[in-house]
């Protein structure tokens, strides 16, 4: 189906809306990029969302899709089968990503060798249903993400609570771990899965490094647990809301979100009130 | 009335056909100036018979047969029940191992009408209830990636909660046939409610003009209630003295179990 | 129930935070989630209802229909009433395992719940009035539920969904003539009256019960649990509870603990303390959803089956 082009202007291109089989571009000079496909000379869209175009690179955002990964996301992934040498970690893509023995720190020391007991004791590293903070590092032939923890920054993720959003939600930035003023960790898996936290000061984490697989958690008092259960219900109402998600809008939440009771954020009123107070506070910003 | 179910598998018998309906209601009442039909007080329980080793009696041990198996008689309630395992899960668990039950009424079982071979929704309903009232008893972390299974049938029925009481009491004997491990024996037993007055261990007749019924399923050892259903009106207070009085009757159902169950290892080859 | 895996540091902190009195979300251990509620959107049916127990606008959603059908009596059946057949099913839309027979366990599970809550006199509902003519006709109602969305506390939101749906029905008034014919015998005959105007509501269904499931986690226990407090939950109570403080079912559930006698005692009490504001609560969203059904007629254009955002 033909959508009326008016004029070659590339500034017209980026920014429209269009429905998969629409006409983007007759022109030559750019090159298709992803959520597109090509048919001789003419550039169609294949999914339904909006034209972006950087440079000569043209391709459509939809509003939503299934995360795909690139080398060097730092992603939060959930161990789902423990197998020979490896295990599979659902990362909320098309395919469930793989986490090599190799490819993690083995405690007592980042450069201690693999031996066979490891192989046959996988599960006191990683066990089903434990979350994982991890990096992006190849591709499988198939398609599949390949993932390490090779960092004393990822690995076993304690001491807090999930939440899941809408992967489009989180940018790609510089740090994905962020110490938030009020005393909380947060981890942003661009993949949409997020860990908030207690926070656990860096060189702590250091000191232990036999124990940096141990499934206890740290004594957690009161007000960290109101803290972790309020910036909780901020990340899900950001999420609800399609607010993007970042250390700023997340603080720009939370200051809010102070003047009401944890548990009233979830509601209507309040909740649309907070998203649009943050989207405000974003613009302004910038 | 039944209509019959065309089973390809089974011979059939004609497309239509009802059970007799009696004209006159018969002259035993189950409630009469205050006592029952039978003769047993208010909270007399019906004679309870255990046995445990296979219904029919394998001459050697077969790698196929069940590793305990149970038969459970209280009344006129007739249930058999099989266990196999820990074997192999097909849904394999690396930490605990899983305990599925399946529940089944002969054809001939019940009295209010034939039964077909194809399983109701209420059947499988008193499977996940036996699933969910032995479960909590049985060490399942000893077992990870297995499996237990446990087969129950009615070869006849008197008094739903009765019969689903008597199903749990004859898993737990058969679970300690088979030498699985487990925190404590799982006794069960229901009351209904009558005019008033709590009826313990009523028959079908019984069940049918009470106004509620009710059953608990209990550890004694471990002091905790594993299943607790009551169907039908009560003040709060009624149901509190029931979950009560009910409990005292599941210790005595126990103390029956735990005696077989000693006597039985006592003398093996009986 | 659809199964969230936890890593054991995920479970602790639950379990903890509960024994402390700290939710994930920051309610109180008795604190329902926001309850949504709209009546009526089903046109073929004689009542229907949705009900959406979550926050933020998503969470648990049930559609339930009643349909009323007339039966004709045969030898055997109660002479002076009507009966109620429930069914519950669950959608796959609902979560990824209830596609093909995945959902049969957890359909057999809710629609023996549901009927042993309103399946028949323990409902309140009086079946008498739905007998047409004693030993010939009587009505049918089948309550048909449809799971749309499991967020944790399914049974709570079945159960009030079918409470509105019953409040919501109307049967058609019906004539009983009294007829005679060629060889002189009398009979009785009825006529269903087609007139959407003249209907009539269900007797008693006033008294239909309300359901709260405790969960128990750790050494305490929660009202209306989220999908990962399900996950840690090791024992659970559905109670249901009547207007007039009645308590009309008692069903355990989970298998992974029982319940210490003292505990149980306990929920119960808790159970018929929290029903007034249950009740109260319920009332004042389904005359709101009944005012909101009058407005809809007017805007064809809004698809009225859905709820809003919201």
């Amino acid at each position: 189906m033909d959508v009326d082009m008016e004029s070659q202007d590339t500034r017209d291109i980026a920014s429209r809306i269009v429905t998969p089989g629409s006409v983007i571009t007759n022109d030559t000079a750019f090159m298709r990029g992803h959520g597109t496909f090509a048919e001789r000379t003419t550039i169609y869209s294949s999914v339904a969302g909006a034209v972006e175009r950087i440079n000569k690179l043209v391709s459509v955002r939809p509003l939503k899709q299934r995360y795909s990964g690139e080398i060097g996301d730092i992603i939060v992934g959930r161990i789902t089968e423990v197998a020979s040498k490896r295990w599979r970690v659902d990362v909320n893509s098309r395919q469930d990503g793989i986490l090599l023995l190799s490819s993690i720190n083995l405690p007592g020391g980042i450069q201690r060798r693999k031996s066979e007991s490891d192989e046959l004791q996988m599960r006191t590293f990683f066990a089903e249903g434990d979350l994982v903070f991890a990096e992006v590092q190849s591709y499988f032939a198939d398609g599949a993400l390949s993932l390490h923890t090779r960092s004393l920054q990822y690995g076993k993720l304690r001491n807090g609570t999930f939440v899941t959003v809408f992967p489009q939600l989180v940018p790609r930035s510089r740090s994905h771990f962020h110490t938030l003023p009020c005393g909380v960790d947060i981890v942003l898996g661009v993949n949409g899965y997020i860990w908030v936290s207690k926070h656990v000061p860096a060189s702590k984490v250091e000191e232990n490094s036999e124990l940096i697989y141990s499934d206890k958690n740290e004594f957690i008092s009161d007000d960290e647990r109101e803290t972790i259960a309020r910036i909780a219900n901020c990340i899900h109402l950001l999420n609800r809301l399609y607010v993007k998600i970042t250390d700023t809008s997340i603080i720009f939440a939370y200051e809010a979100s102070l003047t009401h009771a944890v548990k009233d954020l979830l509601t209507r009123e309040i909740a649309i009130d907070l998203a649009h107070n943050v989207k405000t506070r974003l613009e302004q910003q910038s | 009335m039944s209509a019959n179910i065309f089973d390809r598998r089974r011979v059939n018998g004609p497309p239509r056909s009802v059970e007799p309906l009696y004209t006159d209601e018969g002259d035993v009442k189950p409630f009469t100036n205050g006592g029952r039909a039978d003769g047993r007080s208010l909270d007399q329980l019906r004679p309870i018979f255990i046995k445990t080793g296979p219904l029919a009696v394998q001459p050697t041990f077969s790698p196929t047969a069940p590793s305990g198996s149970a038969y459970y008689e209280q009344g006129k309630i007739r249930i058999s029940c099989a266990v196999y395992g820990p074997r192999q899960g097909r849904k394999s668990n690396p930490r605990m191992g899983s305990f599925d039950c399946d529940f089944q009424y002969a054809p001939f079982s019940c009295s209010w009408k034939r039964r077909p071979h194809i399983k109701g929704a209420d059947e499988k309903e008193i499977a996940l209830i036996l699933e969910q009232a032995m479960a909590p008893a049985i060490r399942l972390e000893a077992y990870p990636k297995a499996c237990i299974d446990a087969f129950v049938t009615v070869i006849e029925s008197d008094g739903k909660f009765a019969t689903i009481s008597a199903a749990i009491n004859c898993i737990s004997a058969a679970l300690a046939d088979a030498g699985i491990e487990l925190y404590d024996i799982v006794a069960a037993c229901s009351m209904s409610l009558n005019a008033s007055q709590w009826v313990s261990d009523c028959n079908q007749a019984e069940e049918d003009v009470s106004q509620c019924s009710l059953f608990v399923s209990r550890m004694p050892s471990a002091d905790e209630i594993t299943y607790l259903l009551q169907q039908g009106k009560t003040m709060p207070d009624q149901t509190d003295r029931a979950v009560q009085t009910c409990s005292n009757s599941c210790a005595r159902v126990y103390a029956v179990l735990s005696r077989y169950l000693q006597a039985s290892m006592e003398q093996p080859a009986s | 129930m659809a199964s969230l895996i936890l890593s054991p540091a995920e479970q602790d902190f639950i379990i903890r935070g509960v024994e402390k009195g700290f939710r994930g979300d920051g309610r109180g251990s008795l604190d329902r989630r926001e309850v949504t509620l709209r009546t009526g959107m089903i046109s073929q049916a004689n009542g229907s209802a949705r009900c959406r127990i979550g926050s933020l606008g998503v969470g648990t959603d049930i559609l339930v229909g009643v349909k009323a059908e007339v039966n004709t009596w045969a030898a055997g059946e109660p002479e002076e009433c009507g009966t109620i057949v429930c069914n519950v099913e669950c959608s796959p839309s609902a979560a990824q395992e209830f596609e093909g027979r995945g959902a049969d366990e957890i359909n057999v599970e809710l629609t023996q719940l549901l009927d042993r809550i309103v399946g028949g006199e323990q409902s309140g509902l009086d079946l008498r009035k739905l007998c047409i003519i004693p030993r010939q006709a009587y009505w049918v109602l089948h309550i048909d539920a449809l799971v749309l969305d499991v967020k944790g506390g399914v049974a709570d939101a079945l159960v009030w969904a079918t409470r509105a749906a019953l409040l919501a029905t109307k049967l058609p008034r019906v004539v009983v003539e009294s007829v005679t014919d060629d060889s002189g015998v009398a009979r009785a005959e009825f006529d269903v009256v087609d007139d959407a105007e003249d209907q009539m509501g269900l007797e008693g269904a006033r008294d239909l019960p309300l359901a709260a499931t405790f969960n128990q986690i750790g050494r305490r226990y929660v009202v209306d649990a989220s999908e990962q407090e399900e996950a840690v939950t090791q024992a659970k109570l559905t109670v249901a509870v009547s207007p007039k403080m009645e308590i009309c079912a008692i069903q355990k559930g989970g298998m992974l603990k029982g319940f210490a006698p003292s505990l149980l005692s306990e929920i119960t009490q808790t159970a018929l303390r929290i029903a007034k504001e249950e009740f109260a609560r319920f009332d004042a969203l389904f005359a709101e959803a009944s005012k909101h059904n009058g407005e809809l007629d007017e805007e064809p254009s809004t698809g009225s089956t859905f709820l809003e955002p919201f």
